[in-house]
């Protein structure tokens, strides 16, 4: 199941930084995963050519650095189990592979915001509350109910 | 800094037309689509010019404010269109 935090820190071993944090910690690996492969083409577009290279429509030939900051969370939260990572690093093209990676495990994010988890029912907790949600409406309402945002400084 | 400023900035592989008018301007989108991008080659001229490849046409300067003595080099900057990417320890 998907589990988020919302709010400024989760716990311990929270990464704020995602796209500094990979460039530093990702494996040749985790590129070429199958998964990856298929994140990295439908959300920037790429396709992997190897664990050093991947070839984009847009900037030419690249290396894993230079991947959007969103598919970098998005593997380091399919590779990465001892850190918490800063989902709001994704922007809303990354949602549903979120609840896919959570589909057969429990992962544990951040978010700053309300992320777009689109129309299909879901099962995502609360961990600020416990409270499991299943739509959009639910979020929402569990989040601005309980001002899981509101900067209480 | 007041008034309405366009930003053209581009290499051999990238074009990006903006227009700022506001004190702040926030840049949002889906992961992808060119936000970092942008910052990288705003900074690369900022710290190399016309030799870094990158053209940037705009009436007052384009800089890249980092992680570095933000609140210092905030306080000295003047005149000029700041970008701030959503990392930087300032947001």
């Amino acid at each position: 199941m998907l589990k988020i935090f919302f709010g400024d820190n989760p716990g311990n071993g929270y990464i704020f930084n995602t796209d500094v944090f990979f460039n530093n910690s990702y494996e040749d690996e985790w590129i070429t995963a199958d998964i990856s492969r298929q994140m990295i083409k439908d959300v920037d577009g790429s396709e992997v050519k190897g664990g050093n290279l991947i070839e984009s429509p847009y900037l030419g030939p690249i290396p894993p650095e230079r991947l959007s900051g969103g598919v970098k969370t998005l593997i380091l939260i399919a590779h990465d189990r001892k850190h918490i990572f800063n989902g709001s690093a994704c922007g809303d093209n990354c949602a549903r592979w979120m609840l896919r990676l959570a589909e057969n495990q429990d992962i544990l994010i951040r978010l700053g915001h309300i992320m777009n988890f689109g129309c299909d029912p879901f099962n995502i907790e609360v961990v600020n509350t416990g409270q499991v949600v299943h739509t959009m409406q639910e979020l929402d309402e569990e989040v601005i109910k309980n001002r899981l945002l509101r900067d209480e400084k | 800094m007041i008034g309405r400023y366009e930003v053209e900035v581009y290499n051999k592989r990238v074009h990006y037309q903006l227009v700022v008018k506001r004190n702040i301007t926030v840049i949002q989108g889906d992961s992808a689509t060119g936000k970092t991008e942008l910052i990288r080659m705003i900074s690369d001229y900022e710290n190399n010019g016309s030799s870094s490849g990158v053209t940037e046409i705009c009436e007052k300067p384009c800089v890249v404010l980092g992680n570095t003595f933000w609140r210092e080099r905030l306080n000295a900057l003047s005149q000029c269109i700041i970008f701030v990417d959503e990392g930087a320890a300032s947001i």
